[in-house]
């Protein structure tokens, strides 16, 4: 290391020089004041160590008023004064806890009024942080694109329930909190406790096994995991892959009350439900009795209310209707007088109509006696009797007629027999030969012969004279 | 799991019916005879609300599984008031 390498600027003029000696003489020891061996051995440390990873057990630990911490680093072998500025650490996510492996990064100085070298710490985090960082993202990661996070699975609430489930540590600050919240805001509901480890290799196991347990007890309308707050790796089982695929698979709505409002576990996104404390799990999973109760009775009082009103309302109405009624018996006398009027024209009326009709009956009546067929019935029987009689007459002479006919025209007929002519003296003259009747003796010649019939016999003669008298 | 008994709704049904009766009552023009219907409808949702939310008894129980992998329950120890 030569001389230039370890010149600052801080320098008095006389050391500068007495290096130089040194480096030229070794048989000069060059001696330095306290201070400046101590700023040297500051500035020699800040530029060596001007980043450093340091790991080990923190104790130690205070905090005085000034806001920054001030421990011990230290191992089996060693240990390393730190300090970890208030500037710095109040936005960092982790705060040193006595007696917790820490991982620090920082730079090493000195503290020359009391020549004490330190860790100045920028960034500190409980040792093995960073890998269970790295497993937490990881398997939040995967689950999350397998679908398990997905809002469309949450399952609501149920808004009374009869009976609760709760996961968790029997003795733990947690089940306490719980049940005594729980007792103030909603009493009337059942609650059963599955007792399990919240930290440590066998917890997972526990909760996935009570849930998978709970999810088929009958009755269970709601399921809790409650755990009190603690560090990464307390809060661990709840980051796990088996307690993650139990709550997802679990039928019944999950609540997820672990650690504190900071603390995110997978189970709090895998969950139906995160509660951020113990109170509000309570007020999820139960409603506020004493506030139902109270919203019932303004119900109830409004329901009263409002049918009141509803009566009033129909009452008025009522009322209203009534007065504009007309006075009933005033009209009352005015139809009376109306109607006693209308009955005398009336009666008037169908008097007159019925004498009319009584007229007109007895008119038609007397027409239809005219025309009664019992006249022409006697009439009739008289011409009946009469042709009866006049049919038996002619009846009778019809019979004797035709006999008294004959006999007439046998009469006429014996008169008219030529031989009664002859009978009477007369005779039939008729030429020979031919036999024709001589009515005309002018037409017969002298000596012509005739026959000559008379009644009884006939002569054959010869005509003498013919005269035409 | 089952919510209330066979035909009463549940308490949250129930306070919702509720709501809507007293809105037909309040705003609603309903004859007279269908208002006195919807109040008696409405006194007996109250009363079945009351009833639901003082039914079940309180009670604490601690779930554990004996040797055979069966259910049996302990009463937990509840504390009456906090120090």
């Amino acid at each position: 290391m030569g001389a230039a390498g370890i010149i600052s600027s801080r320098r008095t003029g006389k050391c500068d020089t007495i290096i130089r000696l040194i480096s030229m003489k070794p048989e000069l020891p060059h001696i330095y004041t306290v201070t400046a061996l101590t700023r040297e051995i500051r500035d020699r440390l800040e530029t060596y160590f001007s980043l450093v990873w340091v790991s080990g057990e923190v104790s130690n630990l205070r905090q005085p008023l000034s806001g920054h911490y001030y421990f011990t680093l230290k191992d089996a072998g060693s240990q390393l004064k730190a300090v970890l500025f208030k500037g710095s650490h109040q936005h960092m996510r982790f705060k040193p806890q006595e007696g917790s492996q820490f991982l620090c990064r920082g730079r090493l100085t000195v503290y020359e009024p009391r020549g004490e070298y330190q860790l100045v710490v920028d960034y500190l985090e409980p040792l093995g942080q960073g890998a269970l960082a790295l497993a937490f993202e990881a398997l939040k990661t995967r689950l999350k694109d397998e679908g398990l996070f997905a809002p469309e699975l949450k399952k609501p609430l149920p808004f009374l329930p009869r009976k609760i489930a709760l996961v968790t540590s029997p003795t733990g600050a947690a089940v306490k909190d719980f049940l005594r919240l729980l007792g103030q805001r909603c009493p009337n509901v059942e609650v059963l406790i599955y007792p399990v480890k919240v930290q440590g290799a066998e917890a997972a196991g526990e909760i996935a096994a009570a849930l998978n347990d709970l999810g088929a007890f009958p009755g269970v309308e709601v399921i809790v995991l409650a755990r009190g707050g603690g560090s990464l790796e307390d809060l661990w089982p709840f980051n796990e892959e088996v307690v993650a695929r139990a709550i997802h698979r679990c039928p019944v709505p999950v609540v997820s009350a672990v650690g504190h409002e900071v603390d995110f576990t997978i189970a709090d996104f895998v969950a139906d439900k995160r509660a951020p404390t113990p109170s509000a799990a309570v007020e999820l999973v139960a409603p506020d009795k004493a506030e139902l109760k109270r919203r019932l009775a303004r119900l109830g009082a409004t329901l009263a209310g409002a049918l009141a009103r509803r009566r009033d309302l129909a009452r008025q109405h009522l009322n209203l209707m009534a007065r504009q009624l007309p006075d009933v018996r005033r009209s009352l006398v005015d139809l009376r007088l109306k109607v006693d009027d209308k009955a005398e024209t009336l009666v008037r009326r169908v008097h007159r109509s019925v004498t009319r009709q009584a007229q007109a009956l007895r008119l038609a009546s007397s027409r239809l006696f005219l025309l009664s067929p019992r006249r022409s019935l006697t009439g009739a029987r008289q011409r009946l009797a009469q042709a009866a009689q006049m049919l038996g007459q002619s009846w009778r002479r019809r019979q004797t007629e035709p006999r008294r006919h004959l006999e007439n025209c046998q009469n006429q007929l014996e008169q008219l027999n030529p031989l009664a002519i002859l009978q009477r003296g007369y005779a039939v003259a008729t030429l020979l030969p031919q036999g024709t009747v001589i009515r005309d003796a002018t037409l017969v010649s002298p000596g012509a012969a005739i026959r000559v019939r008379v009644a009884q016999g006939r002569m054959d003669c010869e005509v003498k004279i013919v005269s035409s008298e | 799991m089952a919510k209330g008994k066979k035909e009463e709704p549940s308490f949250e049904a129930g306070l919702k019916r509720l709501e809507e009766v007293l809105d037909a009552l309040e705003h609603g023009d309903l004859p007279l005879e269908e208002a006195m219907r919807a109040f008696e409808e409405g006194v007996q949702l109250v009363r079945v609300c009351h009833k639901k939310l003082d039914e079940v008894e309180k009670r604490v129980e601690l779930l554990l599984k004996d040797d055979a992998g069966r259910f049996f329950t302990r009463p937990f120890p509840e504390e009456e008031g906090e120090a």
